[in-house]
């Protein structure tokens, strides 16, 4: 089971997740965070993740791809915690030196 | 006799075998490795969405929907059908369910299943009787633009349902089973 929860206030917008967010049912959740990108483009986007009980290769992908692009992710919890947090350490290594796959060109 | 005594007094062989048996002989040990099987099949899952009783997030619970019918593999006709009619039932919750109310949701449930994709889409309004929603098809309705959501349900998926939540507001079940494949129908 994965719940999306849009809340969709003036300048944010906030999805909650709840469940397993796994497999091919990541991309439910790149089609909302989509949607709300090309509809309002500045609008800032926080993903509560306080809820999730799983998170997969993919899902852990998206979340970093949202976080480049200035999405704030909010946790609980020990292991989502340490998700969020790596995929914080990861993001703000590339800022500071650049993507791995960007200096090996 | 001089090679077994070799490979007796050296261990090194025999623990690289021993480790290789095991690795054999353990498979309850190698199973943690193996993703569960709701991982590996996906099918009979749930995706649900709640949203707000704006219009403009709409498009938002389409897009969803056309990603569900693409994996679960059914035709783009079907798929625009079932995109249509769970747009129908959304915007039908919004402005007659909710009526715009900014503090009521509309939430959406995608149940896949190995058949059949079922959709429920609840609103939090007064509910209302569908037996008593005025025919499109009579005469002096059919130049009238509004009434058609529910006819169009009706007429683009397999089974509807209207229901009553029991918390409050209306409950629409839909369901569309998948076409029968080309290969499918010979086999037959």
């Amino acid at each position: 089971m994965l719940r999306i929860t849009i809340h969709d206030k003036p300048r944010v917008t906030s999805f909650v997740i709840e469940g397993k967010l796994v497999g091919p049912w990541v991309e439910e959740l790149e089609k909302c965070w989509e949607s709300v990108l090309a509809a309002e483009p500045s609008s800032t986007i926080l993903v509560n993740l306080t809820a999730v009980t799983f998170i997969d290769y993919e899902g852990r992908e998206l979340l970093t791809r949202m976080r480049r692009l200035g999405v704030r992710l909010e946790s609980a919890g020990l292991v989502m915690d340490a998700i969020v947090g790596e995929i914080e350490a990861e993001v703000e290594k590339e800022n500071n030196h650049g993507p791995e796959d960007r200096r090996s060109c | 006799m001089g090679l077994k005594t070799e490979e007796a007094a050296d261990p090194k062989p025999n623990i690289f075998w021993r480790e290789v048996v095991l690795s054999d002989e353990a498979p309850a040990k190698a199973q943690h490795l193996t993703p569960p099987a709701e991982i590996t099949q996906p099918l009979n899952e749930t995706v649900a969405l709640s949203i707000a009783s704006k219009l403009e997030l709409v498009e938002m619970v389409e897009l969803v929907a056309r990603s569900v019918t693409a994996k679960m593999g059914f035709d783009e006709d079907d798929s625009t059908w079932i995109e249509l009619a769970i747009r129908e039932a959304v915007v039908n919750g919004i402005l007659h369910g909710n009526q715009y109310s900014a503090d009521k949701r509309i939430d959406i449930q995608f149940h896949v299943e190995p058949e059949a994709m079922a959709v429920y889409v609840r609103d939090h309004g007064q509910g209302f009787d569908p037996t008593r929603l005025p025919d499109p098809l009579v005469e002096e309705n059919l130049l009238k633009p509004s009434n058609r959501g529910i006819f169009l349900i009706r007429t683009l998926m397999d089974e509807v349902q209207y229901s009553a939540h029991p918390e409050g507001g209306c409950v629409v079940r839909m369901k569309k089973y998948k076409s029968p494949s080309n290969e499918q129908i010979l086999a037959s």
